[in-house]
């Protein structure tokens, strides 16, 4: 098998080391670029180094940001006294499309000892140091174990200051149909079922 | 699959004897038979050994009418690795969707584990089967693994905050867990005493299930609090369902310390039938019972009691080498099929 020339190779393995794509896929892309014109691959380039450059970590809430406070720690029309506890940037944008108008701090990832990962590779210090004049830490980790424990890990490190600390609730989709929810989902709501007002 | 090219069986007869010399394949149609029940063969050694040599993938597909007269077809396919499963031409997401369609309980050699291996062995053995007859228990038994090897691994690390939240998580999860084994292996315990007095009326056999099960979340972070200082000690998590024990006693001794290789055999046996009563209570549907070489270890007079009884309600699939005690056993009903392998590995009524 005659192999790639040397600078086709450098961009199909470039590629490869992206999440979720493939060797083949890898291939696919590589030979799109090669066929597509010039500017389009200037253009993604370029957009590569800026987007490098350009973004970086709120020195605050650890979002990404072009900025550092970022645009959310500095809008002065947020509830200050309510902070919603992510693992990741990504889980930000999800919120800010419900409209949720608390602030945010992500850890950065949750506790797991069997990955290596303690409470003192989490940005954990960070966030106790930006608790006065807050009223409620909103954790939202996953639905996991790893998730569920650091939100525990959380709230009794926070129960001596008087914070409220609430955990996202698990249950039902909404608009979903019970038929289509899985066992442990529908275990989970029973266990966390609520009574009618 | 295995030394099989190619092989068509119909089994419509309550009892299906096949018939064999050694390598020819017997054990491994019961072997299909489960895979289509649980994804995954009963015996030892790795998954892609059950693919014949030189081969990448290997297929099987089977009709199959439930007692509550349901016909359902299964296939499983495996191809490079890939496994895929489907039930009436629709395939699976995961495994749990297939586990309690078509129950079947295996009787083999490789039982022997259970009594005479470690008591992980044990534990093993009523997870399995509590997951077929309860969807939530392997989530849930999942959930505590997790929790139980994060805590572990908690426990090399001076951090008294994080601990207590593995603890707490253990406890969510196996506080539902011994909810579920208290119940269950009651049942068990019921079912196999009601095998026992009809298998072996004169002698006493019974299963001990050994627990320090707690009744409340609270009772168990109260009890993990208590052992906190040793646990640091030894490094080691010493409580929970994980430590659960399950003993056979026969004739009042331990039949794990003092059993013969045939008193252990019988004992199974009952075990198998109990679990085959327990299948049904629970998921309603009469599970196939499986014997992989029923003659080996145990007198003729047992093994036809034993395969009487799993015939009365039961499929039963029997693998043997003795001709002698299949003709036996042909002799004794008339809803026997008698299946040869001959050496040229084809399958056909004799």
């Amino acid at each position: 098998m005659s192999s790639f020339p040397p600078s086709l190779e450098k961009v199909i393995e470039a590629f490869s080391r992206f999440p979720g794509i493939g060797k083949k896929t890898a291939q696919r892309l590589g030979f799109h670029v090669l066929k597509s014109d010039k500017e389009n691959a200037i253009e993604l380039a370029n957009a590569l180094v800026e987007v490098k450059e350009n973004i970086h970590f709120c020195e605050i809430c650890h979002h990404i940001a072009e900025v550092s406070p970022c645009p959310i720690c500095t809008d002065e029309r947020r509830d200050k006294s309510i902070i919603c506890v992510v693992e990741t940037p990504e889980d930000i944008f999800l919120f800010e499309k419900t409209g949720f108008r608390g602030i945010y701090h992500v850890l950065g990832g949750v506790i797991s000892p069997l990955d290596g990962i303690g409470p003192d590779d989490l940005n954990i210090e960070d966030l106790l140091n930006r608790l006065t004049n807050v009223n409620e830490v909103i954790v939202a980790t996953n639905a996991n174990i790893e998730g569920d424990a650091t939100a525990l890990y959380l709230a009794r490190l926070l129960s001596p200051m008087n914070i409220k600390v609430s955990r996202l609730a698990r249950g039902l989709p909404v608009g979903g149909h019970l038929e289509y929810v899985d066992d442990a989902t529908l275990l989970r709501s029973i266990d966390e079922r609520v009574e009618i007002q | 699959m295995r030394i099989f090219d190619k092989l068509d069986c119909d089994f419509t007869k309550n009892v299906n004897l096949i018939f064999g010399e050694n390598g020819k394949g017997k054990t491994t149609i019961l072997e299909a038979i489960h895979m289509l029940s649980l994804s995954k063969s009963f015996r030892p050694g790795a998954k892609q050994n059950v693919i014949k040599q030189g081969k990448n993938s290997f297929s099987l597909a089977s009709e199959i009418t439930t007692s509550n007269n349901q016909k359902t077809k299964i296939t499983y396919n495996i191809f490079k690795g890939q496994k895929r499963i489907k039930i009436n031409d629709k395939q699976i997401e995961r495994i749990s969707d297939l586990v309690g369609v078509f129950p079947v309980v295996i009787m083999s050699p490789e039982d022997a584990d259970i009594i005479s291996g470690h008591p992980q062995a044990r534990r093993n053995y009523i997870n399995k089967l509590f997951s077929v007859i309860d969807k939530n228990y392997l989530y849930i038994l999942q959930q505590y693994t997790k929790a139980l090897r994060q805590k572990r691994e908690t426990l090399f690390y001076n951090d008294e905050k994080q601990l207590e939240a593995w603890n707490h998580q253990m406890a969510i999860y196996g506080t539902k867990i011994w909810e579920k084994r208290n119940q269950y292996t009651l049942l068990l315990q019921k079912k196999f005493n009601s095998v026992w007095e009809e298998l072996e009326p004169k002698t006493h056999a019974e299963i001990q299930f050994i627990s320090s099960s707690t009744k409340s979340e609270e009772e168990f972070i109260g009890m993990l609090k208590k052992m906190s200082k040793k646990e640091k000690e030894v490094k080691r998590a010493l409580f929970g369902p994980h430590t659960d024990k399950l003993k056979f006693i026969y004739k009042n001794k331990s039949l794990k310390d003092f059993g013969s290789h045939g008193e252990k055999k019988i004992l199974l046996s009952a075990l198998k039938l109990a679990e085959a009563k327990l299948i049904k209570e629970k998921t309603t549907i009469t599970p196939v019972v499986l014997m992989d070489d029923l003659f080996a270890k145990l007198d003729k007079r047992r093994s036809i009691a034993i395969l009487k009884m799993a015939s009365k309600h039961n499929q039963v699939f029997i693998t043997t080498t003795d001709s002698q005690a299949g003709k036996l056993i042909a002799s004794e009903s008339n809803k026997v099929t008698y299946f040869h392998l001959d050496k040229d590995l084809r399958c056909y009524e004799a």
